[in-house]
């Protein structure tokens, strides 16, 4: 599909020109019709006067001209027969009736001619001898070009040697004539279609216009172009209130939702995969889609939860809406690296509500459509040997919504949140859209998110430790469900296992170590790719080995886990903890927090 | 954070589903109609001529005994034409009441039969050896849409070849006036598909063929400043 468009775009640049002539030249011709485009606008009809023979030569006084002819024909021309002889099939010799010798077309007969084949307002103007004109393509010989003034300024052309009307020429046939030249790309005049030029511009254009029909039926297939006119009601509860929304009978109910800028969760932006746009419809009839049934617990079907991005508007029935969610802007305020690929960005709330959230979970950023640079500005000198692989592009991108979580606890002045740099994968054209995108984002630069979502919150297991597992940007969620433990009224014990690559990877770390040295948490960082001129005497290897090491001399049943990182660091530790036997309501994780 | 180019992409792909499918009708047609060559779908190559040259002394009837038998005449011609198994001297003459042929000695009319009308088809033809004729048929009243009905009463001879050939004859002078083959018939569609004209196949000024040319127009332009917007944003930068 991409590579369909890039393909697209360019032979689009390079046969554009030539399908704007065409468009242009056709334009033309629609408007002078055929007659306007041939000149024969004051062209009279033929003369169909009687065959006179009186005083005719004998024919068989011709013979000598029979030789090798084909046909022999005899015609009136200025009301003088003509006897016309035909060699093979288009060799010609005109000889005149009365005299047997080669016909001769003078000045007062040409002007006669003309005048007889004319059927405009205009009188003869001019009379001129001419040997050759680009007017009549491919002719050759003699001829009287009698030009009359009319509106047109019509010039009609004589052949001397047969007294034949050769064609008519004005005005609106020269701008014809140009745009023949231009729509069969022939510019010496012979309108020849068939010519080399225009069979390389016919092949480019028709892969051209498939390629755009390729393009366009895929976009159909996709479901974007849906449309119908049929607006319907759709009844929606969001927390108290309740909306009467009218919306487009084929959108889905996630489409609605998000048209009308109600708050709405959803990862995978309405492709039925990550299960988060969770709404409840009062709608008993309403199916469970195949998605459905994999992503929803039994509970949750039987209370009529349902993905919004699943169904269409619901003709009966409210929606309701899931969350206490609302729409906030933010105002960037600083924006710092923590580790190479990873930012830290600070936001103030302009919107005149503060969002009311739980530690650990997550808002909804509305990435606008824009062109963002693959590298930004501000990378700290330390770190540019990171980023020296990565390409100085710029490139565009649709509007997307992407998913952070905020790394502060709740009722904090600020809202912070962890973005890690997603580089181009592999069999991308671009790195990560969200992630570059707020890399690239300046103090006093706004944006627009949505939320609070998502259940990665606190247990309230009161005498559990609270053992938190995470690595890379899983940061974000455990940084702030440790700052909600330390403020609450009497805090459980902490564990926090973090690990990252190397100790520029390390977020974060002097802020835990010192509240390790208050005592108010077990900290222990992990290093996977430490190496021997780092000075590291911490634990090494993966962050979920230490963490079996360390579950051995404990009570793991006595703990509730957090888990959160990237993929294969979630998979390990979930499986982990699985097989030492802690059920299932004592684990939480989000793998959102990559 | 630069401009938008969502409006232009919306119209871009609505448009597109309305005229870049007549677009794509057009770039068909028109690579078609490019492509394969004008005299070859004219038939050129399938007929060659038929008549023979005119003996050095003819001995004709002079024309004012032709013009005298048949006062409204305004062409004359002589010609040397295959009729009943021989090449016969004929006056085909132009009159005000249509075509007539006759001896150009007796001025006697020259009535041409079904097999005269087969003789001369097998002669026009190109592929002597491989003629096989299907099918003789003079039409009179109808024509068929390959022809046009100003030419009736004419004779359409079928020849069983790679593109079904098929020659019309002049009822009265035998003469060729009309090949056709499945490359011109081909053509024709496409031709009906570029000019939109799906009845006679020659209006090339009907309001639907004006809007579909003017929208094109408006298609184009946003497809301009997509084209410039995404050019002058993926630019790779030289470092």
């Amino acid at each position: 599909m991409k590579f369909l468009q890039w393909l697209h775009r360019w032979t689009s640049l390079i046969i554009l020109l030539q399908v704007f002539l065409w468009t242009l030249s056709a334009a033309w011709f629609t408007i002078m019709d055929h007659d306007g485009m041939k000149a024969h606008q004051y062209m009279a009809h033929g003369d169909h006067s009687m065959l006179n023979t009186t005083d005719m030569v004998d024919l068989n006084q011709f013979e000598h001209h029979f030789t090798d002819a084909s046909l022999v024909r005899v015609q009136l021309v200025d009301g003088i027969p003509q006897v016309v002889v035909r060699y093979g099939e288009d060799e010609y010799e005109y000889l005149h009736g009365l005299t047997g010798l080669p016909w001769q077309t003078g000045e007062a007969m040409a002007t006669r001619l003309a005048q007889a084949s004319y059927s405009g307002p205009g009188d003869v103007k001019r009379i001129t001898a001419i040997e050759e004109t680009w007017e009549l393509h491919g002719w050759k010989g003699s001829a009287w070009k009698v030009e009359f003034g009319d509106d047109l300024n019509t010039r009609v052309y004589v052949d001397e040697n047969s007294g034949t009307v050769i064609d008519h020429r004005n005005t609106p046939w020269v701008i014809s004539d140009w745009a023949f030249r231009l729509h069969f790309i022939d510019y010496t005049g012979g309108r020849n279609f068939n010519n080399l030029v225009i069979i390389t511009a016919a092949v480019v254009t028709l892969w051209f216009a498939l390629s755009g029909l390729i393009l366009l039926i895929k976009l159909l297939g996709s479901g974007e172009m849906r449309w119908s006119w049929r607006k319907v009601p759709m009844r929606t509860q969001a927390g108290d209130s309740e909306v009467n929304l009218v919306t487009p009978k084929h959108r889905t109910i996630l489409q609605t939702l998000q048209s009308n800028e109600l708050p709405i969760g959803s990862g995978c932006g309405g492709g039925g995969t990550c299960g988060l746009c969770k709404v409840r419809v009062e709608d008993e009839s309403l199916p469970v889609t195949d998605a459905e049934s994999e992503l929803l617990s039994q509970e949750e079907l039987a209370q009529g939860i349902r993905l919004a991005c699943r169904h269409k508007t619901p003709t009966k029935g409210k929606v309701v809406l899931q969350d206490n969610a609302a729409r906030y802007e933010l105002e960037l305020t600083s924006s710092r690296f923590i580790t190479p690929l990873m930012k830290e960005l600070k936001f103030s709330v302009v919107t005149d509500e503060h969002p009311e959230f739980k530690a650990g979970q997550y808002v909804q950023f509305l990435i606008p459509e824009a062109v963002s640079r693959a590298r930004p500005d501000d990378i700290p000198e330390p770190y540019h040997g990171v980023w020296e692989s990565i390409a100085e592009v710029e490139f565009e991108h649709s509007e997307v919504r992407r998913n952070y979580s905020m790394a502060v606890r709740p009722g904090a002045e600020e809202l912070v949140f962890n973005v890690r740099y997603q580089p181009t994968a592999d069999g991308a054209k671009v790195p990560g859209v969200g992630s570059t995108y707020l890399f690239n984002l300046k103090p006093g630069d706004n944006v627009v998110v949505e939320g609070p979502f998502g259940e990665f919150v606190r247990t309230d297991n009161e005498q559990h430790v609270q053992c938190f597992i995470g690595g890379g940007a899983g940061m974000a969620p455990l940084r702030s469900l440790i700052q909600e433990e330390l403020e609450s009224e009497s805090p459980r014990k902490i564990e926090f296992f973090y690990g990252a690559r190397s100790k520029q990877e390390l977020c974060y770390a002097d802020e835990f170590e010192e509240l390790a040295e208050q005592g108010k948490l077990l900290f222990t960082p992990v290093l996977s790719e430490a190496t021997s001129h780092c000075d590291w005497d911490g634990p090494k290897g993966f962050v979920h080995q230490t963490v079996e090491n360390y579950l051995k001399d404990v009570d793991v049943l006595s703990r509730d886990y957090y888990v959160c990182g990237p993929p294969a660091m979630l998979a390990e530790t979930l499986k982990l903890l699985k097989s030492m036997g802690v059920p299932d309501s004592q684990i939480r994780f989000d793998d959102f927090g990559n | 954070m630069k401009q938008r180019s969502g409006t232009y992409r919306v119209w871009h792909r609505w448009l597109s589903l309305v005229l870049g499918v007549q677009m794509v009708i057009w770039a068909i047609s028109g690579a078609y109609m490019v492509i394969v060559q004008l005299p070859f779908i004219h038939g050129v190559h399938l007929t060659q001529e038929s008549d023979q040259k005119l003996p050095v002394n003819p001995g004709a009837a002079s024309l004012a005994e032709v013009t005298e038998k048949f006062p409204h005449t305004t062409e004359a011609e002589l010609v040397n034409r295959l009729v009943n198994g021989e090449y016969r001297l004929l006056w085909q003459l132009r009159t005000h009441f249509g075509d007539r042929l006759v001896d150009a000695n007796t001025l006697e009319p020259v009535v041409l039969g079904k097999s005269d009308i087969r003789a001369l088809a097998e002669s026009y033809y190109a592929f002597k050896e491989e003629a096989r004729i299907t099918n003789i048929e003079l039409l009179t009243t109808e024509a068929p849409s390959e022809l046009n009905p100003a030419h009736l009463p004419i004779w359409r001879i079928d020849f069983d070849d790679f593109g079904r050939t098929a020659l019309y004859l002049d009822q009265t002078t035998g003469e060729m006036k009309v090949r056709r083959h499945d490359f011109w018939r081909g053509f024709d569609i496409m031709w009906m598909l570029h000019i939109m004209d799906y009845k006679d196949r020659v209006d090339i000024t009907t309001w639907w063929l004006r809007i579909f040319i003017f929208g094109t127009f408006g298609f184009i332009f946003t497809g301009i400043v997509l084209l410039i917007q995404t050019l002058f944003s993926s630019r790779r930068k030289l470092r």
